[in-house]
């Protein structure tokens, strides 16, 4: 059981020393069943994962059995990766889509009151905002929950409308309309 | 080179869901391209279940890979014991094709002959299971028998589930080889219902009544059936008539219904 865990314990131990193996050279020995390689891949990329996830699914044992079930799933198919695109963005593309095997399989989930906090925000931040990021932000973050989560699963998460209907647990029509909806009002907002 | 990086307030804040939208998407959006900032975010991690995920991570990894056969039985009801132990399968795979093998003779020789042998044959054939399974994971030829003779297990509810595992499949290359010989898939492939019925049945009574009465019982139920079918009605064709057929798949249905019914109770009972 014990090596790597070690690891996970010091995340400083990882990151931006260019000495440390790169993730493809990782991934193309965790396909050779190299167990110190997975050992390090889960170390430097299952935080961050467990993070994102949480931001998709409130319930700490969902997000644990599907970051398990991608780790498995890297384990299996470290090979299919292919050295097509980066790293982090395959990994996510399997985490989401794990989460998403296992909300499907829980009817009595509600994906979007578990993945959005509502926040209410000051004046002034309001106006720092629309300084940061101009009004495409401010028109993102006026849209309805249900949009947002429409637009986050869509846009975000890269996700087809089946996968983004299977995740919101609503008719994949629905996807389509408050796409259709979000799109329209980011439009206004920005003409 | 990305020469912003998120502060790990700002991380921290988008980890605890405290941003809107817009900012969580450029959080993200930048943790997907850039190594530093995911080596921050990862100090606000759940450790203990990251630690939790890794050691059950390792624990499947380790864990052998169950097999499609297996998948099926435990689909129709079986404990996920049993179902390794009737289809155990990666190490016994010589001995069940064996097994697959001797069945399959038996039925494709069958059309081929005439009076007395065919009549036996379709007497005896759907007995054929149990015994020929019993044959083929016998200490000769299965590489698990130590290990099954050691377990507190009756040897002959191991028979009955490994015949569950091994009749679909002769069924289907009897169902192939039959195209080819005169009379049709129909004839050689006749007994199969019969057969997987009377080794359902036993796996289904045994619980309550042992092993051993029931098959002897279902198996003297079965001979004195066809027996009387040839004596009665002059051939013993009649005991697999389209009638006795639908009994035979209607008893299977009924034993699948209660198997899943009693899982838990066959879950304890292994």
């Amino acid at each position: 059981m014990g090596h790597g865990v070690d690891g996970v314990a010091n995340p400083g131990a990882t990151g931006s020393n260019p000495s440390d193996p790169t993730d493809a050279t990782l991934l193309s020995a965790v396909a050779g069943a190299d167990r110190d390689a997975f050992a390090v891949l889960y170390t430097r990329h299952a935080p961050w994962l467990q993070v994102r996830l949480r931001r998709r699914c409130g319930d700490p044992d969902v997000v644990a059995e599907a970051l398990q079930d991608t780790f498995v799933a890297v384990w299996r198919g470290a090979g299919r990766w292919g050295r097509r695109g980066e790293v982090p963005a395959w990994l996510w593309g399997i985490a989401i889509r794990r989460l998403i095997d296992l909300l499907a399989r829980r009817p009595s989930h509600d994906a979007l009151t578990a993945a959005s906090d509502p926040v209410v925000r000051s004046a002034e931040e309001q106006v720092l905002l629309g300084v940061e990021y101009g009004d495409a932000a401010g028109a993102l973050n006026r849209l309805s929950p249900e949009l947002q989560a429409v637009v986050r699963a869509t846009v975000l998460d890269g996700l087809t409308t089946r996968e983004a209907a299977r995740l919101l647990h609503i008719p994949q029509g629905t996807v389509k309309t408050r796409m259709a909806r979000a799109r329209s009002l980011l439009r206004q907002a920005l003409s | 080179m990305i020469a912003w990086h998120a502060d790990a307030q700002l991380l921290a804040a988008y980890a605890d869901g405290l941003l809107d939208l817009a900012r969580t998407t450029s959080v993200e959006q930048h943790l997907l391209g850039c190594g530093t900032c995911r080596a921050t975010v990862a100090a606000v991690a759940d450790r203990p279940l990251l630690d939790r995920v890794w050691a059950e991570t390792l624990d499947v990894l380790d864990r052998p890979p169950v097999s499609a056969a297996e998948r099926i039985l435990t689909a129709v009801g079986l404990a996920p014991s049993a179902a390794r132990l009737a289809s155990k399968a990666s190490s016994a795979q010589r001995a069940w094709l064996w097994s697959c093998a001797l069945l399959a003779a038996f039925a494709i020789a069958a059309p081929r002959t005439e009076g007395w042998v065919i009549m036996w044959f379709l007497v005896l054939a759907p007995l054929v299971p149990v015994i020929g399974v019993a044959l083929a994971y016998g200490p000769d030829t299965d590489p698990m028998h130590e290990v099954v003779a050691a377990a507190p297990y009756s040897r002959l509810r191991l028979i009955l589930l490994r015949s569950l595992l091994v009749i679909p499949v002769t069924g289907a290359l009897v169902l192939v080889t039959g195209l080819t010989v005169p009379g049709g898939p129909t004839m050689s492939a006749l007994w199969l219902l019969p057969g997987l019925a009377l080794s359902a049945m036993t796996l289904a009574l045994e619980a309550r009544l042992g092993a051993l009465p029931v098959a002897a019982a279902l198996s003297l139920a079965w001979i004195v059936f066809a027996v009387g079918a040839r004596v009665g009605t002059g051939t013993v064709m009649t005991a697999y008539g389209p009638a006795v057929q639908l009994v035979c798949l209607t008893t299977l249905v009924a034993v699948a219904a209660f198997a899943a019914y009693g899982r838990h109770q066959a879950g304890r009972s292994s």
